[in-house]
């Protein structure tokens, strides 16, 4: 797969080797979980994080013919979570806590999410959370039933941060900041229009994710703020409750703060990105 | 061939063919170079999961 110019997209179905990937030196930015970020420059990493991916975009699902309703209803059930340094996975701490739960009250695995839909569909797990469209491939397949959405149990959801190399900011901040502008602007640009939702669900499906545009239609629109595209610059307060979460559920040390593996300055003020003029074709 | 001779020759046989695998699956030894831009500019390498 190859990118526009210089910028190359290199598509991994796991976040372990994406990470070895990054940490040997053979990826210049990557999209990588918040808390494994976090981590990465707890464990002196030269990491930051620089822009975030988009916001909310991670549903629960349990199969339809389930017996889970709420989420107390998961109690003694087995849950599959992309990675143990994953917000999907401290969102379900988060949400036993304000329930008077612990998450020793279920059995959590970790699963790559693309394996996570037949993973539900054989029954081996009773619910998985990931970010999407694997999640809306359980629901538009038959099988699958949304037990929650992140923008219900933890509004503005942050998962994947653009994070790169701290050197790289020093000796290429040219090209960070042309990243970092172009996703900003096209995701202004697809949260401005529904249409330009569609379009980008085509050519993203068929260029770069190799996935059926008609499920990232779906996933961009049913419900449209599903997933978000806007407010990505880095706030402290969101990712100050990440770290407080990560310490409280023994992920993260403490030993890193926001001024360590944060740089906010690629996009200081979020109203000034402007969006895109692409239109689609008639 | 004698007996000894057929276990070291399957141990180096299986020793050089997991190295190759491993390099070529976890290490990329055999993936095409990075591409570099028009101008020689290096390339930018951007990971991820194809999720939202």
């Amino acid at each position: 797969m190859t990118g526009d110019g210089t910028m190359e997209p290199v598509r991994f179905n796991g976040w372990p080797e994406l990470k070895e990937t990054f940490l040997a030196n053979n990826l210049e930015a990557t999209f990588i979980l918040a808390p494994l970020a976090i981590s990465l420059r707890e464990q002196g990493v030269p990491i930051k994080i620089v822009y975030l991916g988009h916001r909310d975009g991670t549903t629960m699902m349990v199969r339809k013919d389930s017996t889970v309703f709420r989420i107390e209803d998961l109690r003694g059930r087995t849950v599959a979570v992309p990675n143990r340094f994953s917000n999907q996975r401290l969102i379900l701490f988060k949400a036993f806590k304000e329930r008077g739960m612990s998450i020793q009250d279920v059995k959590l695995v970790e699963m790559p999410p693309p394996d996570m839909p037949a993973a539900l569909y054989s029954r081996s797990v009773d619910a998985v959370i990931s970010g999407e469209p694997f999640m809306a491939q359980t629901e538009m397949d038959g099988y699958g039933r949304v037990l929650f959405m992140t923008k219900d149990v933890w509004p503005e959801f942050i998962s994947c941060v653009l994070a790169v190399p701290e050197d790289l900011i020093r000796t290429r901040r040219a090209d960070v900041q042309r990243l970092v502008d172009g996703i900003a602007r096209s995701g202004k640009w697809l949260d401005r229009d529904m249409a330009h939702r569609m379009q980008a669900a085509d050519f993203s499906g068929k260029q770069y994710y190799h996935q059926d545009p008609k499920l990232l239609r779906f996933v961009l629109s049913k419900p449209p703020d599903r997933v978000k595209y806007t407010n990505l610059s880095l706030v402290r307060k969101d990712f100050e409750e990440i770290e407080a979460l990560g310490r409280e559920a023994g992920i993260l040390n403490g030993s890193a703060h926001f001024k360590d593996y944060a740089d906010t300055s690629f996009v200081r003020d979020e109203t000034a990105v402007r969006p895109f003029d692409w239109e689609g074709p008639p | 061939m004698s007996h000894r001779r057929s276990v070291i020759l399957g141990m180096v046989t299986w020793v050089a063919a997991i190295s190759l695998l491993h390099g070529s699956m976890n290490l990329r030894w055999f993936d095409p170079p990075a591409k570099w831009g028009p101008n020689g500019a290096p390339p930018f390498r951007v990971g991820f999961l194809p999720v939202t």
